[in-house]
């Protein structure tokens, strides 16, 4: 390894550890160097705790060379997003009105789960308002930039986690999906995001957006570095009542570790509606095809299906996570309103005019739009379709929680199933645009060894953001270590 | 939906929820209580397709009961 070819991914950094050419006190110690350098540009953490995770990868290096190794995740260093609880600190939400008491100096269980493996928690990602309300200027809060451009959003809501992840401060991040939360930062920042299926990771010690459509998730540069992810935080708890009653199934190990044969998978594609629709860029209908040319090749048969309406799941998803935020955070709503940002006050106002015939026929098509799910995936194995139309947006038309920027994605919350986001390509700004793979419902072994087979094929998760290649080289250098 | 009627509706909602809107909030309030009704139209021209189900522990339409192998409660 040589100081201009770093362990990028999880899975690479595991195997530096093990083979002694890296310590996790290097690696936690680079990426804080890195943060230091670059995250008053990109708005990354809420919080960073710098010498916890230094003391917790010098006892993660002390346990490895004992020969207590925790597996793939033991010294790795992740980034929390900042609406779920860390034992370090309190949960900030990425707002000023916070509730210090709320599961104080306790883990949420998907923490627990991951500090149990070895993992080295380096700080808190900054996130919307509560996952909700974009970030508000006035406010002394991280705002979140794309890795890929600083004058553009990183997208919502978990923005941090994707920025962090792409820009190297971090080799993974849990983030939150409501509507395409964990999805869509992933397609703006070009890194892979998974949202699992309903139920399958708890969601206890996890505020609260929306109660029948939140999964926790893992993001990471490569679909098998979410699988490793996965394998840890997925599994039923009785804490969380949402929880399935189903193990995790070794997600990372039901990946091919040779050439994928694709022969006989089922994808289903909705070519027309997704050359239908309006506002996409230029060059995602091409890139689209391409990956699906990259599939095909490799044997998938691709099946032409009729999506359910887009926006009309996209409103449906919204109507609800309207009405549950607004419930969840009624008392602090009456009390302190004028704490929030302007950004979450907004869809406040939007839960409040919410009528309970409109929520009440938003559960109805939602049951629609679920037996169409249902019966499309009966005749196919996977789902395809972009995960955004477009790359990041600017900064100042950031939004996060408008309805059509989860057109895409919204569905999969609706209905429960697994969908993970991978690079395919650049816009021509250079942007990164993002293949969502959706598959059924605790299925997510397949989703995430189809999108590993597609980064098999493809180099596009590869490519990394200028600002994370200069800086991820000094550290290392700086420490003197060479191999490989 | 008249301008009067929009601010007295968003009043009314706000005041139910004790949420403490500003008068500038309560003037976007009644707007977006206006442009809410055009946007939410796709949902009730959608509904005769939508199967009617209430929520119960199982699902009567097609038998499935919820905590089976790829069910979801849904909300």
């Amino acid at each position: 390894m040589t100081v201009m070819d770093p362990p990028l991914t999880i899975a690479d950094c595991a195997t530096a550890l093990r083979s002694g050419q890296l310590s996790s006190v290097q690696l936690v110690s680079a990426m804080h160097e890195y943060a230091n350098a670059v995250d008053p540009l990109l708005g990354v953490f809420t919080t960073r705790y710098v010498e916890q995770s230094l003391e917790a990868a010098a006892g993660a290096d002390r346990e490895l060379a004992a020969g207590l190794d925790r597996g793939p995740l033991h010294g790795i260093p992740l980034g929390i997003k900042d609406i779920i609880a860390s034992r370090e600190g309190s949960t900030s939400a990425s707002s000023a009105v916070v509730d210090p008491s709320w599961w104080a100096d306790q883990d949420a269980p998907v923490v627990a789960r991951l500090r149990s493996a070895g993992a080295i928690i380096v700080g808190k990602t900054s996130t919307m308002e509560y996952a909700l309300g974009e970030p508000d200027s006035d406010q002394e809060l991280a705002q979140p930039r794309c890795a890929w451009d600083l004058d553009r959003w990183a997208g919502g809501s978990s923005s941090g986690s994707a920025s962090g992840v792409a820009a190297g401060l971090m080799l993974g991040a849990l983030g939150t999906d409501t509507g395409g939360s964990v999805r869509l930062p992933a397609a703006f920042n070009g890194i892979t995001g998974h949202k699992p299926t309903f139920g399958l990771v708890p969601k206890s010690g996890v505020h609260v957006l929306g109660f029948s459509l939140d999964a926790v998730g893992p993001m990471a540069p490569t679909a098998r570095d979410c699988a490793l992810m996965l394998d840890v935080i997925a599994g039923p708890d009785s804490s969380d009542a949402s929880s399935a009653h189903r193990p995790a199934v070794g997600y990372a190990a039901s990946l091919e570790s040779h050439d994928p044969d694709l022969s006989g998978l089922r994808i289903g594609v909705d070519l027309a509606a997704i050359r239908n629709r309006e506002g996409c860029d230029s060059t995602l209908l091409g890139l689209f095809e391409q990956a699906i040319g990259v599939l095909t090749e490799e044997g998938a048969t691709i099946v032409a299906i009729e999506s359910p309406s887009w926006p009309l799941a996209a409103l449906s998803a919204a109507v609800c996570w309207q009405v549950d935020a607004l419930a969840y955070h009624r008392d602090l709503v009456r009390e302190r309103w004028r704490e929030f940002g302007r950004g979450i006050r907004a869809m406040f106002i939007e839960g409040l005019l919410v009528t309970p015939s409109d929520y009440v026929v938003a559960g109805r098509v939602r049951r629609m739009l679920c037996d169409h799910v249902s019966a499309t995936l009966a005749d196919v194995d996977v789902v395809l379709s972009p995960t955004h139309g477009t790359g990041a947006l600017p900064y100042e038309l950031r939004s996060g929680s408008s309805v059509d920027e989860t057109a895409f994605t919204a569905i999969w919350n609706l209905t429960g199933g697994p969908a993970v986001s991978v690079p395919m390509g650049m816009t021509a700004r250079g942007l990164p645009l993002g293949l969502q793979i959706a598959g059924r419902p605790f299925q997510d072994a397949r989703v995430l060894a189809l999108a590993d087979a597609f980064q098999r094929l493809t180099s596009h998760h590869l490519a990394r953001p200028p600002i994370a290649r200069e800086p991820f080289t000094r550290p290392l250098a700086a420490a003197g270590k060479e191999s490989r | 939906m008249s301008t009067e009627h929009a601010l007295a509706y968003a009043a009314f909602a706000a005041s139910r929820l004790g949420v403490p809107l500003t008068d500038e909030e309560l003037r976007h309030a009644a707007g977006r209580a206006v442009a809410k009704q055009a946007e939410l139209a796709p949902l009730y021209a959608a509904l005769p397709g939508a199967p009617v189900e209430g929520t119960l522990t199982f699902r009567p339409g097609n038998q499935a009961v919820r905590g089976e192998a790829g069910s979801q409660i849904d909300g």
